[in-house]
């Protein structure tokens, strides 16, 4: 029985997909080690690269679709190339699992029955939720750095739905910017001479880290905090962004903190984790987001196949949402989905983080 | 030596000729080395132009690949591709109208599309066709991940294309690309230039390579040219002015050649005229002028050396030429000096004779019985007559020679002629009691001659048979006609003709071996004389032997005559002898002749008046009556001729006799006394016996 997981493995300083196999890894080490499911069946993993290319994506799930034994598919951090894959999942009847991606469209689909589950943030919590967040620090003007994807789409829906229901702050501008952008800081000062006090950024760590150590050259004055989506923590931003991330006030919005889980929940993790992932301390996790969405997910999947009583996709399928209740790391999942909410998480689950001078990401509370 | 005639014979027109040749030898090869100097650097020109021209379309060319090459790398790399990348859910919204944007690069239009790591479409221009092979190669060549370009065949010829990869600075791998295309034919390039690629092959003209960007520089792009007639087209008038020069040219040469050979041979001209007129006039006197050239004045010093040789020789052969001339002079006079002392000889000998002849006759009718004197007269008698015969001859060559013997042609009977000779000789050919056969025809031999002579003739050959045969020998006379021809022959068995000396044996004073004895004598008359007399009848004679003492036969054949119809007029007839006493006058400046003569006739009974001097004789004439006058031609103060026409003047001597004597009988001494009014004529010494005969049929008046 294989679990696959469909991820940017192979793209330069992202440690997301890493971050989700080690999820997933440590969860069917410890599913596996108790017998494993349907009464003593291993799950094992398969791991395919689509570097964050979207036809690359396509081709993988293509392939997972293909092969009979891969149960579900955990998805990557790159909602642009889920989106993308939809048409195959649609096609497949293959259950998708997106433990990182955050576009609303991923699970707002359109298809019914909807085989794709979500164990992580969404967009539409996640911008009101960042913007709430500049209102609470009394930035009452931002401006919106958007990426040219249906990630930055979604997420400016999002932004369109909170302005007009508030009027703190006020979006005075957005600016898009596409991949392999050399550089940022144009739009970014364009934001700021448009009367934005904060910059809602949705990028990926790449972008984000080019974006601080172009605004870290600007002068103080010129410079206004960053609030981020949280792409930036799926790869080595902060090793990337370097000392220039002093100089420049980012906060990153989080579902979750192994320095806020529940002890009994993070012990047994962490004795999972360093069981199955060498893991010692959770200040080693990186992009814990990944990490502790992939974990419960999978624990919900087992759970689930057990519940279907086979393989079965579409089994599978049904049986996730009708898995009553979870006690993960994040949460007590009661239930996960449900047939109406492919949503695991909810507003409840936000929450905004800081990197620490050693890298590691702090909640900072606001 | 002959030789065609392919050169002009004077020397300036051959060094015109040759000047001229040279000249258009020259202009040729000029011309032609203009014309393919011309020629040469017009293809230069053209391959330069054409070179230019390549590299200009070429730089074009290469500046529209930058462009394109710069331009796809613009959108390879552009962001909104790579965004594509990863949201191919926005390509409606923006990636397809960025790329539709993209039409023309240079105004060549240009066809792109934006493919993923597969090589599958992702968003392309509207006029994006790309066929499945340029499909499959994207598909090969992607994975490499490198800027490729290839021309592959398209809908409308070959087409560049090329992909350029989008590459992920955070990935190893190409995550797609752009594929482009353009049509070749849309690269605009002169007519007669045209685009080639890929490694030329052996042949190709000339090329230029284009300098593309380096996604393209495999393909080795290069733009070709042919040159075309068009380019060397402008060449052809200059091809006419070089056939105008070249002829102005090879005239002004041709001319100032023709102009230069006169001048150089002006010299050599002179010296041929002088030349000329020395050879044609006797102008050795001049001098060749000195001419100008050193070979010329060679030549004239060495032709008036020649010259000054040549009047020397002159003067000397001059001066030969007189004394010759001089010289010929005194022979011809010697020789007629000779002729004449021979005839005068021969008449002086023959003086005598007459007396001694006539002298002999009248001892023999006075002398009585006493037979001691009468065999001494006999001998007397013969050898009177053998010297006068001996005297005859030498007159008679001397005539022949001198060219004075005219014929008295007649018509004849040749059968007369053999038998007056063989009567004339029958009386020698007796004594010496040769057997004479005679065999003539019973027709006549009509022959035109002189009687006198041919009988001459017959007779000298009878009497040489007769004298070189032994006694007792054998001589055969014939005459007879062949073919046209009437052939008189003698043949004898005599001492014959040695072979060596049948050649000249009708040489002037040539005899046969002569006996020691002399017995034969004579002194080689004979012949000689019968061949002048039988050339002087148109006819000829031979001689054969067949060597000493076989005999030999002489052959005298003369031209026959037509046949004399009737009787042929014969001797006059004599009146029978009448034994009348006459009166007779003999006049005769030789004493010792006339009174031997006049002795004569006074015992055959007539009366003689005897006178030696003309005048006298004239005289005497006018006053006696005479019935015969015998007159001497040769008379001192009055000749014979003269005397003879006086006589006949007197009156009553119209019907006188008168008869002329002479030292030699001769045609034109017969004419002469004839027109003087003599009846007849006889040759001293006279034939007594015919006289007498004459004298006997004279009536008296």
């Amino acid at each position: 029985m294989l679990l696959g997981i469909d991820g940017e493995f192979g793209l330069t300083n992202s440690t997301s997909a890493q971050a989700i196999e080690q999820g997933v890894r440590i969860a069917t080490g410890e599913i596996n080690k108790v017998g494993g499911v349907l009464g003593g069946r291993k799950l094992e993993i398969v791991t395919k690269d689509h570097r964050s290319i979207a036809a690359r994506g396509i081709r993988n799930m293509q392939e997972f679709a293909a092969a009979p034994d891969v149960v579900a598919v955990f998805g990557g951090r790159f909602s642009p190339v889920i989106i993308e894959q939809l048409p195959v999942l649609r096609e497949a009847k293959l259950p998708f699992l997106a433990v990182w991606s955050a576009a609303d469209a991923i699970v707002d689909n359109g298809s019914q029955p909807n085989y794709v589950f979500r164990l992580s943030l969404r967009d539409s919590l996640a911008m009101p939720f960042m913007l709430k967040s500049a209102g609470d620090r009394g930035f009452a003007r931002v401006g919106l750095l958007l990426t040219n994807t249906a990630w930055g789409r979604s997420n400016l829906a999002a932004a369109d739905r909170f302005a007009a229901a508030n009027k703190q702050p006020s979006i005075v501008g957005t600016a898009w910017y596409n991949w392999q952008e050399p550089s940022l800081v144009d739009r970014y000062r364009k934001l700021v001479a448009a009367g934005a006090q904060a910059i809602v950024l949705v990028a990926n760590d790449d972008e984000a880290a080019l974006l601080v150590r172009e605004v870290a050259q600007l002068a103080v004055a010129d410079r206004v905090p960053v609030i981020s989506h949280w792409g930036i923590t799926g790869g080595r931003f902060f090793q990337e962004a370097g000392p220039a991330l002093k100089a420049v006030d980012i906060s990153v919005i989080q579902t979750f903190s192994f320095f806020q889980a529940k002890p009994p929940a993070l012990q047994r993790f962490m004795a999972a984790a360093r069981m199955y992932a060498g893991i010692e301390r959770i200040e080693d996790i990186q992009s814990p987001v990944g990490v502790a969405h992939a974990y419960d997910m999978t624990h919900i999947l087992a759970k689930a196949i057990d519940l279907a009583g086979s393989t079965d996709r579409e089994a599978v399928r049904n049986a996730l949402e009708r898995v009553t209740r979870h006690d993960g790391l994040l949460q007590r999942y009661a239930p996960p989905f449900t047939r109406e909410r492919h949503e695991a998480l909810g507003t409840q689950n936000l929450l905004m983080a800081r990197y620490r001078d050693d890298g590691v990401l702090m909640p900072s509370g606001k | 030596m002959s030789r065609p005639r392919l050169l002009p014979s004077r020397l300036a027109d051959r060094f015109a000729l040759a000047s001229s040749a040279l000249a258009a030898v020259a202009v040729l090869l000029v011309s032609l080395a203009s014309w393919w100097l011309i020629a040469h650097q017009q293809t230069l020109a053209d391959r330069a132009i054409l070179s230019r021209e390549q590299r200009f379309h070429a730089d074009n060319v290469g500046s529209t690949l930058r462009a394109l090459s710069s331009r796809m790398s613009e959108i390879a790399g552009s962001t909104i591709l790579a965004t594509g990348l990863v949201d191919s859910a926005g390509k409606e919204t923006y990636l397809s109208p960025y790329l539709n944007g993209i039409r023309q690069i240079n105004g060549i239009p240009v066809q792109v599309l934006f493919a993923d790591f597969e090589g599958k479409e992702i968003a392309a221009n509207a006029t994006a066709r790309f066929n499945p092979v340029q499909m499959q190669w994207l598909r090969r060549h992607l994975p490499q991940g490198k800027a490729l370009a290839e021309v592959l065949s398209g809908d409308v010829g070959p087409e560049l294309v090329a992909l350029e990869p989008l590459r992920y600075s955070r990935t190893r791998t190409p995550e797609g690309a752009v594929i482009y295309k353009i049509a070749l034919r849309d690269i605009n390039l002169e007519p007669s230039l045209y685009l080639t690629w890929g490694d030329g092959a052996p042949g190709e003209p000339s090329a230029t390579l284009i300098p593309a960007p380096p996604v393209f520089a495999p393909v080795k792009f290069r733009v070709s040219g042919q040159m075309t007639s068009a380019r060397s087209g402008a060449a052809h008038p200059q091809y006419l002015a070089i056939a105008l020069i070249a002829a102005a040219v090879f005239c002004a040469v041709f001319l100032a050649g023709a102009r230069l050979a006169r001048l150089l041979t002006r010299d050599l001209s002179r010296l041929e005229a002088f030349s000329s007129k020395v050879t044609s006039a006797a102008l050795i006197e001049q001098r060749a002028p000195e001419g100008g050239t050193l070979e010329v004045a060679s030549v004239a010093s060495s032709i008036n050396k020649m010259l000054q040789r040549l009047h020397d020789q002159h003067q000397a052969l001059l001066v030969e030429g007189e004394k010759l001339g001089s010289l010929a002079e005194a022979l011809k006079t010697a020789d007629r000096r000779k002729d004449e002392f021979l005839a005068m000889l021969a008449h002086e000998l023959r003086n005598p004779l007459a007396p001694i002849a006539t002298g002999a006759e009248l001892l023999r009718r006075i002398s009585g019985a006493d037979a001691r004197a009468a065999r001494t007269i006999d001998v007397i008698s013969r050898q009177a007559s053998h010297m006068t015969k001996l005297i005859d001859d030498l007159l008679d060559v001397s005539r022949v020679t001198r060219g004075l013997v005219a014929l008295e042609l007649a018509n004849l009977d040749a059968r007369n002629v053999v038998s007056a000779a063989v009567d004339q000789l029958k009386p020698q050919i007796d004594a010496r009691r040769h057997r004479l056969l005679v065999d003539m025809p019973a027709q006549p031999l009509p022959v035109v001659g002189d009687e006198a002579r041919l009988v001459q003739v017959m007779s000298n050959l009878l009497h040489n048979a007769c004298k070189f045969t032994p006694d007792g020998g054998e001589i055969r006379v014939s005459a007879q006609l062949v073919g046209g021809e009437v052939v008189l022959q003698v043949c004898d068995n005599g001492s014959g003709i040695a072979p060596g000396f049948l050649p000249d044996v009708f040489g002037l004073f040539t005899q046969g071996s002569r006996q020691p004895d002399r017995s034969q004598g004579g002194l080689g008359l004979g012949l000689a004389l019968v061949k002048h007399l039988v050339e002087l009848h148109d006819g000829r004679v031979s001689a054969t032997s067949d060597g000493l003492g076989r005999g030999a036969t002489f052959t005298v054949t003369l031209p026959a005559a037509e046949p004399v119809i009737g009787e042929a007029p014969g001797a006059p007839q004599l009146t029978p002898p009448s034994g009348s006493r006459l009166a007779v006058m003999v006049v005769d400046d030789n004493i010792d002749a006339a009174q031997t003569l006049s002795t004569l006739l006074e015992l055959e009974g007539h009366d003689v008046v005897t006178l030696f001097d003309p005048v006298k004789a004239l005289a005497r004439a006018a006053v006696v009556d005479c019935d015969v006058f015998i007159l001497d031609i040769g008379l001192p103060g009055m000749d014979g001729i003269e005397l003879a026409r006086r006589i006949r003047a007197l009156p009553g001597k119209q019907r006188s006799v008168l008869v002329a004597l002479t030292g030699y009988g001769q045609a034109k001494d017969r004419q002469q006394s004839a027109a003087a009014g003599f009846d007849h004529h006889f040759v001293k010494p006279v034939d007594a016996q015919a006289l007498a005969k004459l004298l006997k049929s004279v009536r008296p008046l």
